[in-house]
């Protein structure tokens, strides 16, 4: 048998997995016995598939799946699979293009009226990702002591460029999701929560997540900061004074959301 | 019974999965855990508290790394990059070895993340080896392949199970994971005698056993590491460690994980039905 032959006899397996109704006969291919027939035989790999990797949605969209209700998330998880299956050695990855898929195949667009609970579902998706990455990524925790805050007086404040911390997420939402995914871990049923917008920041301290809110002008800050944009240009653009940004950085440094000044990031 | 050889790679004891709630349990308390495995896709990317108690695990037990993804078997191109991610992370918590399944995960670019069997014939073993010579010259280390548990087989297969580990072994070098409960789960669901394949292996080759439950699902047994090792995979068991040097010996339990004290309470029966062991 060339590799050719492994390479079909392989694409017609995981076709099989992923797609059990285009599977075709497959005693031909498969050997079966009396006790466990072929086609049951595929089978269990067809249901373990799916149960794993819905399992894993669920476990990294907890609140989305409390809001949907678990059949509803199931049905919009197997079309995400099915849309876009997994491409990554790691199950974390799993869940990165949730959010995306669900916004690009929204129904309520189609049918005209936008509903919105599912603004709430968006908003949901996209702070238990941004969640999910705070909590895998890199944070202060492995880091030294932060370095010394610039202050305006010092020469070439203005140019002075800062790095934050890899567990940083940065999210704008339509809904207070962060206060409504709290109560929902918590085991609680909480009613819907009415539209405000919040802007949050997630970071890592001793490895848990914590979510915290802005206002605008310092979340523009903060997100400018975190694209590499130097002090003076990224306070001037969030409307903030030049003290006001001294202030923010002290903070954020304080509170290792900020780990780095002018590329000097200290280790542990 | 042989002299040991296992690659030159060490007897580290008894060890389990290394589990975050147990963490406590394991960093403060003396323990009769001797060793610990890691899987190692759960750690390669992170930066968080994963990784934080491997190397605080690896600070005081050895430590082995378990993967899931490294699909040897698929038809793709083998990721290098993650293969040289896994050798930077065995370097740098001094993995005694890196280990992961006869079986492919995916192929067209998909990861299906489960363990897929392979068909056994002469061309998957000549493709099989020569993939395990790239990945030992990438990880610049012996790779240790652990038989899967299987629920179908190819009509095609021309090669016993067994023997395609043992020539694989023979013709990559690499070093086998002999995973009992698996071997007896693919012998209940496909018919043959758990026994005559153990007797099969290349017992030098052979650098550690794994344990674990399964589930009975009266047609089929199924490999769900949820439960405590069944009566008859004790027996094999006992079988095996009689055919063997001493070596190290892994407990797996990944779902509906018990409190530390039961998981170390079901370690000291292997250590109990060891042959030769009191």
């Amino acid at each position: 048998m060339p590799a050719e032959r492994l390479r079909g006899l392989q694409a017609w397996l995981q076709g099989a997995i992923l797609d059990p109704e285009g599977t075709g006969d497959v005693a031909d291919v498969l050997v079966g016995t009396a006790r466990l027939p072929a086609a049951r035989r595929l089978a269990i790999y067809q249901h373990g598939y799916l149960t794993r990797l819905l399992g894993c949605l669920g476990a990294h969209y907890p609140v989305a799946r409390h809001l949907l209700g678990a059949d509803l998330f199931d049905g919009f998880a197997r079309d995400y699979l099915c849309a876009r299956p997994s491409r990554s050695y790691t199950l974390e990855a799993l869940g990165a293009g949730f959010a995306e898929h669900l916004a690009a195949t929204r129904p309520d667009v189609t049918e005209g009226e936008r509903e919105p609970w599912i603004d709430l579902l968006f908003d949901v998706v996209r702070f238990e990702r941004a969640f999910t990455e705070a909590h895998a990524a890199a944070g202060a925790e492995f880091r030294g002591p932060p370095p010394a805050a610039p202050e305006p007086q010092d020469e070439d404040w203005a140019g002075t460029s800062v790095s934050t911390v890899e567990c940083l997420r940065l999210v704008r939402a339509g809904f207070p999701v962060h206060t409504f995914a709290v109560a929902v871990r918590a085991r609680h049923d909480p009613p819907l929560p009415p539209p405000g917008e919040v802007r949050l920041v997630l970071s890592r301290t001793d490895f848990v997540v914590t979510v915290t809110e802005l206002d605008e002008p310092r979340f523009r800050l903060l997100a400018a900061l975190r694209a590499g944009t130097p002090l003076g240009r990224a306070g001037v653009d969030a409307g903030l004074a030049p003290h006001e940004t001294a202030v923010c950085v002290r903070t954020w440094l304080a509170e290792r959301l900020i780990v780095g000044i002018n590329g000097r990031t200290p280790h542990r | 019974m042989p002299g040991p050889d296992r690659l030159g790679l060490p007897d580290l004891g008894f060890g389990v999965g290394l589990r975050a709630r147990h963490a406590d349990q394991v960093l403060r308390e003396p323990s009769r855990v001797d060793w610990f495995e890691v899987i190692t896709e759960n750690v390669l990317d992170n930066g968080g508290y994963a990784r934080y108690l491997l190397d605080e695990v690896a600070e005081r037990f050895p430590v082995a790394l378990h993967g899931v993804s490294l699909s040897i078997g698929s038809t793709d191109p083998l990721d290098l990059d993650y293969l040289e991610r896994v050798g930077r992370l065995a370097d740098g918590v001094g993995a005694a070895w890196v280990s992961d399944h006869l079986c492919w995960t995916g192929v067209l670019g998909v990861n299906t993340h489960d363990l897929l069997p392979l068909p056994l014939t002469e061309e998957s073993l000549r493709h099989v080896v020569r993939r395990v010579r790239v990945a030992q010259d990438v990880l610049e280390r012996p790779l240790v392949l652990e038989n899967p548990s299987t629920y179908l087989g190819f009509a095609e297969s021309t090669v016993p199970e067994s023997e395609f580990l043992a020539r694989l072994a023979e013709e990559s070098g690499c070093g086998l994971l002999l995973d009992v409960n698996n071997v007896y789960v693919s012998a209940v669901n496909h018919e043959f005698d758990p026994y005559d394949y153990i007797r099969a292996l290349p017992v030098d080759r052979i650098v550690h056993l794994h344990l674990a439950g399964h589930t009975d699902c009266g047609t089929h047994l199924i490999d769900t590491h949820d439960q405590p090792v069944a009566d008859p995979v004790w027996d094999l068991y006992a079988f095996t460690t009689d055919r063997l040097p001493a070596m190290s010996v892994l407990l797996e339990w990944d779902d509906r994980i018990p409190p530390f004290p039961v998981l170390a309470a079901e370690l000291d029966k292997a250590r109990e039905r060891t042959a030769g062991a009191g």
